[in-house]
């Protein structure tokens, strides 16, 4: 971990004279991922702005019945809160299958969005990483890729998003609200919040330098029954191989996203028109295009099979 | 006024010469990566004066000489590091030192002793929770924790319904529990420990 | 010994301490944090150095150098000890690895380096700075394509020799039968 300076701020407006201080800082929240990239020297900030104790910790309805949801507020509340899990279950059942019970109370809901990839390729500094280092390849396509991305990747980078969180939120059609060190707010759909590695790999969200994410807006409940499978080598306290967020209603009709498969959660609602006609021809038009490597190939009949386990849950 | 100073400074920091200051003031060797702060363990204030890159774990044990928290993995995946902080148990090796001045920290240490043990540790006891007993403090840490969260009504991944409060299984302990690993094995006894004191707080 | 009488109570049936369920006497300590591991026995807290170790970043292969210069020179460090100064090295009669590699490396994250400074973040900064040059060797990792050329292990320190056999699984396993 490279040497840092370090600094609490009480506020937003502290934030950002803090960032335009330091051009070379980070946000530090829960820390949870940050640090833990930072022991390898996979991040190397030279100053920290702990936001931690900054505020943006509450979850608040909003006019139109929908709900504002703080970015620091922890995985543990944000998966507890009892609006949450009556209208949104989707988003509780994701938090509460990601983590361990200890990184959830830490862990905050700008922090959950932002965490990067687990590839073992970005994590080993001894091995070549065009996200890491732009430029240096990837020593992962043609290595151990059980886990990596089938879908949206490119011959630089096949890494995936690693959450459960952004999926159910991607399902939900969330709203990533921030601010800039000048005071500019922009609302973020979820859906154009994240970029695939193209030729770029390094460059993971559409945030720019010292923009801060404020809070994710989640519109009014949509109703239907709410389903997060989590298809994974462990019981619990593992990432996902394949993970499906899933809103069904009684008419057929529903919305579906993946994890476990790209950079980012995936969703295709054109494709959504095809849920009636049953998993294998609604996941063969959502993963239509998939590239995925011999090792993890398995995935797409995974897909399909924990789909139809989704879809015959709204039959019970 | 405060906004327009706050602009001067701004102005004059990016000018170059500032950020190249605080780059050498953030080399390692130079004195300002240290940091000056108080830490709360167990109802005690301890002064500290550290590396900013000491975490709540290397604090407790290399600063605070209590070394009943152990260190696993560094890296939050075996919970042997966990304390609670403000009635919630955390992982001490992913979070700075720093990040805790006013928190309240509670340790191994402080939920008791050998004269006068917590009742989560008499049932470790009791039940044999350990062998090496290298996770013990994580595991004891972790289950009292557990036990406030289950009673603040917190759901879990296995809960059948989220929206009601569950009866708590093994299944639901062992969920709850997963955080902490325990190489020797001691599974069974730990839940067996965790489930007597849960059953024995639900009887009063 | 004649069983020509009834044997009476024995130390099991008379459970004053065989059979009996006795708490661990380890037991109050570990729950409390009070038993001591390793260098936790050293009641002069901040008096040690700390080590960080280095891992080799390839499976098979070479170490051609490490480069020194600026973990030298990182703060508080104390020494960087290696296998050029590490003195001799063995393995052990049951204990197959070399503590530090070098210059062979003989599988990956095996211990190259360790760098020793005043503190823990110090010794694992400076650990960062090493620069280590490599040359790979080609690994043998297929059993099946390395089958034909294993030989027998020699005799071990104690037990049965070695016992080889080969056969086909499929015929002769039971249910087959």
């Amino acid at each position: 971990m490279k040497a840092f300076t370090y600094e609490r701020v009480h506020s937003l407006a502290e934030a950002a004279i803090a960032a335009a201080r330091h051009p070379g800082a980070k946000f530090l929240a829960g820390g949870t991922n940050l640090l833990d990239l930072m022991k390898l020297q996979i991040e190397t900030p030279v100053h920290l702005i702990d936001i931690g104790k900054a505020g943006m910790n509450t979850i608040v309805t909003t006019a139109n019945g929908g709900l504002r949801i703080g970015a620091l507020v922890s995985n543990t509340n944000l998966a507890a809160d009892l609006r949450i899990r009556n209208d949104y279950g989707v988003l509780s059942r994701a938090l509460l299958a990601g983590a361990s019970g200890q990184l959830r109370n830490k862990a905050t809901t700008a922090g959950n969005l932002l965490q990067r990839t687990r590839c073992p390729y970005f994590y080993d500094t001894n091995q070549q990483c065009n996200k890491r280092i732009p430029g240096s390849g990837c020593a992962a396509i043609g290595g151990f890729s059980k886990q990596l991305a089938v879908i949206g990747s490119s011959e630089q980078c096949i890494a995936t998003h690693p959450g459960d969180m952004p999926v159910a939120m991607r399902v939900l059609d969330a709203i990533i609200e921030t601010i800039n060190p000048k005071g500019k707010t922009r609302s973020i759909p979820i859906a154009e919040f994240y970029h695939l590695p193209g030729q770029t790999p390094h460059i993971e969200t559409v945030l720019q330098q010292h923009e801060i994410i404020t809070s994710v807006l989640l519109p009014p409940p949509a109703g239907g029954k709410h389903i997060y499978y989590k298809v994974r080598d462990r019981a619990s306290f593992a990432f996902a191989l394949v993970s499906v967020a899933a809103i069904l209603f009684k008419d057929g009709t529903g919305r579906i996203a993946v994890g476990g498969v790209a950079a980012k959660p995936w969703r295709i609602e054109a494709a959504e028109e095809t849920l009636n006609q049953g998993a294998a021809a609604f996941s063969a038009q959502l993963m239509s295009g998939a590239q995925p490597t011999p090792e993890n190939e398995f995935k797409l009949k995974l897909i399909e099979q924990t789909l139809s386990a989704v879809l015959n849950e709204q039959k019970d | 006024m405060i906004l327009s100073t706050a602009v001067i400074v701004t102005t004059t920091l990016t000018s170059g010469t500032i950020n190249h200051l605080s780059e050498i003031a953030a080399a390692p060797g130079h004195q300002l990566t240290e940091s000056v702060m108080s830490l709360s363990v167990n109802g005690v204030k301890h002064a500290l004066k550290m590396d900013t890159r000491t975490t709540l774990l290397d604090a407790l044990r290399e600063h605070l000489n209590l070394t009943g928290t152990k260190k696993g993995c560094d890296h939050g995946q075996c919970g042997a590091c966990t304390v609670i902080v403000n009635g919630q148990r955390i992982n001490s090796c992913l979070t700075l030192a720093l990040q805790h001045e006013g928190d309240e920290i509670t340790t191994i240490e402080g939920l008791g002793t050998p004269e006068k043990l917590h009742p989560m540790q008499a049932a470790f006891i009791r039940h044999d929770g350990y062998q090496c007993g290298y996770c013990t403090p994580g595991q004891i840490c972790s289950a009292v924790a557990v036990l406030e969260e289950i009673k603040g009504g917190i759901p879990s991944h296995v809960s059948n319904d989220i929206t009601v409060t569950q009866e708590v299984s093994n299944m639901e302990l062992r969920e709850r529990m997963s955080g902490n690993i325990c190489r020797c094995g001691a599974y069974s006894n730990i839940a067996e420990a965790i489930t007597e004191v849960y059953t024995h707080s639900q009887k009063q | 010994m004649k069983f020509d009488k009834p044997a009476g109570k024995n130390p099991t049936d008379r459970k004053r301490v065989i059979g009996t369920s006795v708490d661990r006497i380890d037991g109050p300590l570990k729950t409390t944090g009070k038993a001591k591991y390793a260098y936790e026995n050293n009641q002069l807290p901040g008096k040690h150095a700390y080590g960080f170790v280095v891992g080799a970043g390839i499976a098979k292969g070479r170490i051609d150098a490490i480069h020194q210069f600026h973990a030298k020179r990182a703060p508080g460090v104390l020494a960087i000890v290696t296998a050029a100064n590490a003195g001799p090295l063995q393995t052990g009669k049951f204990y197959a690895d070399r503590l530090l590699a070098g210059p062979l490396v003989d599988h990956y994250h095996q211990a190259i380096a360790i760098v020793v400074a005043e503190t823990f973040e110090q010794a694992r900064d400076a650990a960062a700075l090493l620069k280590i040059d490599y040359t790979k060797f080609e690994g043998s990792f297929d059993l099946v394509a390395a089958k034909d050329s294993a030989q027998a292990p020699p005799p071990a320190q104690f037990g049965p020799p070695p016992q080889t056999a080969v056969g086909d699984l499929k015929v002769h396993s039971p249910r087959q039968q």
